[in-house]
């Protein structure tokens, strides 16, 4: 009996040792990483330039947190459908997920599937202190709000940069662009015939001109020119006469100075060209920039240049892409969720993602770090990305509705038709009349 | 049951005592004794659920429509998807046109190329089986890989297939860049992957072909060109028309290598049917519009293939 009357004492210790070890898990008024232990959360994101960053902080977060993270990362297109219909069939596992919100925001809102997390940084039980919201810069705050709802923590944001050979713009005098007519001339200067053959070696210009895929660059042109996508009463006006003038330079500058086959174009061709030297000019994120100066894959390495993008009468207007992280409404481990979006955007977090080098983070704060200083190079362009992001930057590059790609494809076939040489007018219109159709479609189905 | 008298010995076998022989046993019995239903089980329960409940499941959204979302049923509205699609879509009935036009483009190419060179490759001769093992190889490959490098290989600028036009003189083309030339590009790669599956079809239906007609024809004096034609097609006729039931029932509903080399474009220059419905439900939300568009490919290519298999069987009586 005396083995039962070991264990009857052990038990009784165990436990005494348990409860005291508890409170720190009961007090409900301390914020503590480790109040979710032993959850497990799966996060799903498309390869974006942080990714590779933030999968290797997700260890440390589960060594702080004691939470286990179960991340995937799929390609983009991959990464939509897959989570689109996960939460359409209303059973999802899914807790976290990278979220795009210009192209996505107003779908998944309008379908429920954000938490909103106004109530979690209200809360400073779920909070970390100095975690400090008002920190992330204006434009990727707005990004991430729609209706007044915080829909997502931002991550990073992906200015257009307007990238050109330096060499060329040398060797032919040619100054760096300010308006779309310079941006014309100098596209006109250097489609040129190096070497005597009769065949045009390098091209002026080159960008999008895949349809859907193309409406975000476009959207520069667009704002430029003073156009809209709706007005103020929410009724489209893509053919308006600044539209269709956008439309026209678009398509104009692809279809005389830029490569053949530019309607079968998505940033990935743009970008091979652009590095075999073949093209003078050409936009990009700011995150791309590695890739140009890469000695082992591109041939211009040493003579790429960068400005800010060009603008119209109406001013600059760099599209800026938002990324952020949001939390699934139907998780069944929100509170874990939401430990694991604060680890990667709070002020730590963020420097770890701008440390892996080209990633413009969306916190004010951390670009002022003294820690962060020599590690951002090249300083110009982390400059010259802030300083378009809070000056020329637009986050709502896409028409504010849920069917959006199916208004991107009307317009993108109009402006497919544009490269091609067709009536831009009649392109313009006939887009015009079926984003009447979709809109009201639309707005049917969200009455019922 | 004949079965359980087949083997007596077995039964009378002493019993071990042991709880898990004697269940064995009478399961084993209960097989046997309902081979009928047993054996069909799993095949239905297969067919069931990977064609049966998504077809119903489909008919039944195809006469709602939905978003694609939890939080939202369906709504029931009648037959308004199906007249939507037949008398206000005008993209339906491009992408339908698009559709037969590439089909009946891409597998009548198939056929009379791959006819012909199984015709050439049934002859006897000098590395003739790695000849054919090549000649294989395009079908075995994966459609995404090869529709990428494919992809490549079109570019205007840095793709093979200009380089080599123009070193034989011939213009420089824009491929898959203009609405015009990337249907016909695709076109290309299709009869590429799948000429080798006409050329396997014949050539097992040439093995096959009857000796005595030919010998007769030798003694009349034929010449090569009266025999092929007289006899040899003739011949292949029922061969030939299952290759064509197999590739235009495929061809139909082609998807993948065209998703990845336009996406259906430039402005939904090879938007077949089946593209036209996956954007629907895929990038338009539009679930219960798509489910009816999914349904009238099924009937399309359901009616295609009842009159080849007709057309089958009559040439097959002889």
């Amino acid at each position: 009996m005396k083995s039962k009357r070991v264990v009857i004492v052990l038990t009784i210790v165990g436990l005494f040792m348990a409860t005291t070890l508890l409170p720190n898990a009961i007090a409900a008024d301390t914020f503590n990483w480790k109040k979710c232990e032993g959850t497990k959360l799966r996060f799903v994101m498309h390869k974006i330039p942080p990714s590779k960053a933030v999968l290797e902080t997700l260890p440390k977060f589960e060594e702080k947190t004691g939470i286990k993270v179960d991340a995937e990362i799929l390609p983009e297109s991959q990464f939509r459908q897959k989570v689109l219909i996960q939460f359409a069939s209303g059973k999802s596992d899914i807790d976290v997920y990278l979220t795009m919100p210009a192209n996505d925001a107003v779908k998944y809102y309008t379908s429920g599937w954000y938490e909103p997390l106004g109530n979690y940084l209200n809360d400073p039980s779920k909070t970390e202190p100095g975690y400090d919201y008002e920190d992330f810069a204006k434009s990727a705050r707005e990004g991430c709000t729609i209706d007044n709802t915080i829909i997502g923590m931002p991550c990073g944001f992906s200015p257009a940069i307007f990238y050109y050979r330096k060499d060329l713009f040398e060797k032919y005098n040619v100054a760096i662009p300010q308006t779309f007519d310079d941006l014309e001339a100098a596209a006109k200067k250097l489609t040129l015939d190096t070497d005597g053959d009769g065949k045009i070696d390098i091209y002026g210009w080159s960008n999008r001109g895949k349809g859907r895929v193309a409406t975000s660059v476009f959207s520069m042109f667009l704002f430029g020119y003073g156009g809209r996508f709706l007005d103020d009463d929410g009724n489209p006006v893509i053919n308006s006469p600044e539209a269709v003038q956008a439309l026209d330079l678009y398509g104009r500058l692809l279809r005389l100075y830029g490569p053949p086959g530019s309607t079968n174009f998505n940033f990935y061709e743009v970008y091979s060209l652009f590095q075999q030297g073949k093209v003078a000019m050409c936009t990009a994120g700011a995150s791309t920039h590695k890739v140009f100066v890469d000695p082992e894959k591109s041939k211009i390495w040493d003579t790429v240049d960068y400005a800010i993008m060009p603008g119209g009468p109406n001013g600059r207007h760099s599209f800026v892409v938002v990324w952020g992280f949001s939390v699934y409404s139907g998780s069944k481990n929100k509170d874990a969720a939401w430990l694991l979006v604060q680890y990667l955007t709070d002020k730590s977090g963020m420097k770890t993602l701008l440390k892996d080098g080209g990633v413009t983070v969306a916190r004010s704060s951390t670009w002022k770090d003294p820690d962060i200083a020599p590690i951002t190079k090249p300083k110009k362009l982390f400059d010259l990305s802030l300083e378009t992001v809070e000056k020329h930057g637009n986050p709502y590059w896409n028409p504010p509705a849920i069917s959006v790609t199916e208004l991107r494809d009307a317009l993108g076939a109009a402006i497919v038709a544009s490269i091609l040489g067709e009536d831009v007018k009649k392109a313009a219109d006939k887009a015009q009349a079926e984003w009447v159709r979709i809109l009201k479609e639309e707005r049917a189905e969200m009455k019922k | 049951m004949a079965l359980n008298v087949a083997y007596p010995q077995e039964k009378s076998r002493p019993v071990e005592g042991r709880r898990s022989s004697e269940l064995t046993r009478q399961f084993v019995e209960f097989i046997d004794r309902n081979l009928k239903i047993v054996f069909p089980v799993p095949l239905l329960v297969t067919l069931f659920l990977l064609i049966i409940f998504p077809l119903i499941y489909t008919a039944y959204l195809s006469f709602h429509t939905w978003g694609l979302s939890a939080n939202r049923k369906p709504d029931f509205v009648w037959f308004t998807n199906y007249v939507r699609i037949f008398f206000h879509d005008p993209r339906f009935w491009h992408s339908v046109l698009i559709t037969m036009y590439y089909s009946f483009l891409a597998v009548g190419t198939e056929i009379v190329l791959g006819t012909a060179i199984a015709l050439v490759l049934n002859r006897k001769f000098a590395g003739m089986k790695i000849v054919r093992s090549i000649f294989i190889l395009p079908m075995a490959a994966t459609p995404a890989a090869i529709s990428l490098i494919w992809t490549m290989m079109f570019h205007p600028d840095i793709g093979v297939v200009n380089y080599l036009m123009t070193r034989f003189h011939l213009p420089a083309l824009v491929w898959l860049g203009h609405p015009r030339s990337a249907l016909f590009a695709i076109v290309m790669v299709d009869v590429w992957m799948f000429t080798p599956f006409v050329v396997l079809v014949v050539l097992a239906g040439l093995h096959a072909l009857p000796r005595e007609p030919y010998e007769a024809a030798m003694v009349d004096g034929a010449s090569p060109g009266q025999t092929l034609w007289y006899l040899t097609l003739p011949f292949l006729k029922p061969t030939i028309i299952v290759a064509l039931i197999f590739r235009l029932v495929q061809a139909l509903k082609t998807f993948d290598i065209i998703f990845i080399m336009t996406e259906g474009g430039p402005a939904n220059a090879t938007e077949t049917l089946n593209l036209y419905t996956f954007k629907r439900m895929f990038m338009y939300y539009k679930g219960g519009y798509s489910s009816a568009l999914a349904l009238i490919l099924l009937s399309v290519v359901l009616v295609v293939n009842i009159i080849l298999i007709r057309l089958r069987k009559r040439e097959w009586s002889y």
